[in-house]
């Protein structure tokens, strides 16, 4: 008996369809996973394939998504150790790590769709390693290159920046 | 990750604080300074316990001992804020009749039932009103007791009913907080007249006895790891170096059980005791234990976590290491930091380089 894998279809809010295996997606999205379950009962006997819409989120963006679960989540492709790779002694490095490091290496607008994208999936590996990806942008920089990097006008008069900076003037 | 291009300005309020929670805390003592809307963010309770519930677990190292900043006087201080607290002087008055010769920190606690953060003291005090010949006789013209002072509070030091027993010179290993109850091995007073491990009851505040293999003794570090209060022990079998790890299993019936079992590459030290980390990552278990030597220069790193029972890195600290510890980072305020009649501490010291602060961490 040949095994056949479920796919489900995601509709981009551009309209572009992606098929992706249902087992992956509802291990790695809390949000797809509900859609699913909602969606079961009256597919149960159809042999018709799922299509979720995902008003949320670009093609671009979605595409990008789906590469990272796929990587992630497939328990065929991910090999090697489990997940809690913390404290991997000097000079293991996770298996993904790398994976991990090209796929946050995007310009800002990119990163903030994935980090928006996955809030709205409710990916949370993803959501961290893009929230992570955000903080690595603010770490050495000065105050005036995170004001420029995140579009922010400097609201503080010249007395509460003096202020602001006097109290803890050492981490300046 | 320099690729430039587009704009952070899309991240909600919510979503920047999910990132800031991320940082390190010097970096969100930075990140204040950017706009309002970062500070109101930066400076939420809910966020700064959250931060400091999420920052990793980091070892820091003592060089030296004490806490005393001067003699009798005790600080608490967090290293990451800089920020400090005078603790109320342990001196009691006496008049000059009395000398004051010991006041050493066993132990800092939070006391649940008050909120207050208190230090556990062993005091030693001289009487010089009794006649020089009743001196030599008698015990108790040196009065040995543990008290107990309040951070943020005026209140006086407060003796506690349990006294501990002779011992001229007190010393006391750092303790393992388990179970709401801290927990010294063997480096106190107590354990050479009674064999047991020493315990705190930081609720009831109730010194308590814990009964302890007695191999357990000599060579040996407590720890807290995967949950359980465990003894790491170095010993000597045959011409080769064990490391055991045993853990209380049962607490309360003071059962021991065997956990691991390594055969360690180096002779121990003529030293009395070791001082064993676990690392405790949340919801894994440990597979890393740190053991190091007092007044040795180096800490081993031994893997749990294979069978090849081999030291898997020496990390070598470059000076005489006297503790270790596991803390994390909080920004975390503290109302009692905020008192006025703090007198300035040195943050320029050398030791709060080198080591990342020293003193009793929260």
């Amino acid at each position: 008996m040949a095994s056949e894998k479920k796919v489900v279809f995601l509709r981009s809010s551009d309209g572009e369809a992606f098929e992706v295996s249902e087992e992956v997606i509802s291990a790695a999205s809390v949000t797809i996973k509900g859609m699913i379950d909602e969606e079961s009962p009256s597919r149960a006997d159809t042999a018709a394939t799922t299509t979720l819409a995902i008003p949320n989120v670009t093609a671009a963006t979605l595409s990008r998504v789906l590469h990272y679960v796929n990587k992630h989540f497939d328990a065929a492709a991910v090999v090697g150790r489990p997940d809690d790779y913390i404290f991997c002694a000097p000079g293991d490095e996770h298996p993904l790590a790398r994976f991990d490091d090209d796929f946050v290496d995007v310009d800002n607008d990119t990163l903030i769709d994935l980090v928006h994208a996955a809030e709205y999936l409710h990916i949370k590996k993803l959501f961290d390693l893009t929230c992570k990806a955000v903080a690595d942008k603010l770490k050495g920089r000065t105050i005036d290159q995170i004001r420029e990097t995140f579009g922010i006008v400097n609201d503080y008069t010249v007395e509460e920046e003096v202020e602001v900076y006097r109290e803890n003037s050492w981490a300046f | 990750m320099e690729v430039s291009g587009g704009s952070m300005d899309a991240l909600t309020d919510d979503n920047l604080a999910d990132v800031l929670v991320r940082l390190d805390a010097v970096s969100v003592l930075r990140c204040r300074a950017v706009c309002k809307s970062w500070r109101r963010i930066a400076t939420d309770r809910s966020f700064l316990a959250a931060h400091a519930a999420g920052r990793p677990r980091e070892m820091i190292i003592k060089t030296k001992y004490g806490y005393a900043r001067s003699a009798f006087t005790f600080v608490v201080c967090n290293p990451i804020t800089r920020q400090w607290a005078n603790l109320p002087s342990p001196v009691p008055r006496c008049r000059g009749a009395c000398d004051f010769r010991a006041a050493v920190a066993c132990g800092f606690y939070l006391h649940a039932s008050s909120g207050e953060y208190r230090l556990l003291l062993h005091c030693v005090v001289r009487d010089w009103r009794l006649p020089l010949p009743r001196r030599q006789e008698r015990d108790d013209w040196e009065s040995r007791y543990y008290c107990v002072l309040s951070v943020g509070s005026a209140a006086l030091p407060r003796r506690l009913p349990h006294a501990p027993p002779t011992m001229s010179v007190p010393y006391y290993d750092d303790p393992v907080s388990y179970r709401g109850t801290l927990h010294w091995l063997s480096g106190h007073p107590e354990g050479r007249s009674t064999g047991k491990m020493l315990a705190f009851d930081t609720d009831s505040e109730e010194c308590l006895e814990t009964e302890a293999e007695e191999a357990m003794m000599r060579m040996s570090g407590l720890l807290e790891l995967d949950g359980e209060l465990s003894v790491a022990t170095i010993y000597k079998k045959g011409n080769r170096t064990m490391l055991d790890v045993w853990a209380l299993e049962d607490y309360e019936a003071e059962k021991w059980a065997l956990r691991h079992r390594l055969n360690v590459q180096r002779p121990p030290r003529s030293a009395s005791t070791i001082m064993a980390m676990g690392n405790p990552p949340h919801g894994s278990s440990s597979v890393i234990l740190l053991v190091g030597f007092p007044r040795a220069r180096d800490v081993m790193v031994y893997s749990l976590k294979d069978n090849k029972n081999k030291v898997r890195k020496k990390i070598d600290f470059g000076g005489s290491v006297t503790c270790f510890r596991v803390f994390s980072e909080s920004l975390v305020p503290h109302d009692f930091f905020d008192s006025p009649d703090t007198v300035p501490l040195k943050f320029s010291n050398p030791l709060f380089n080198q080591s990342r602060g020293r003193g009793v961490y929260i």
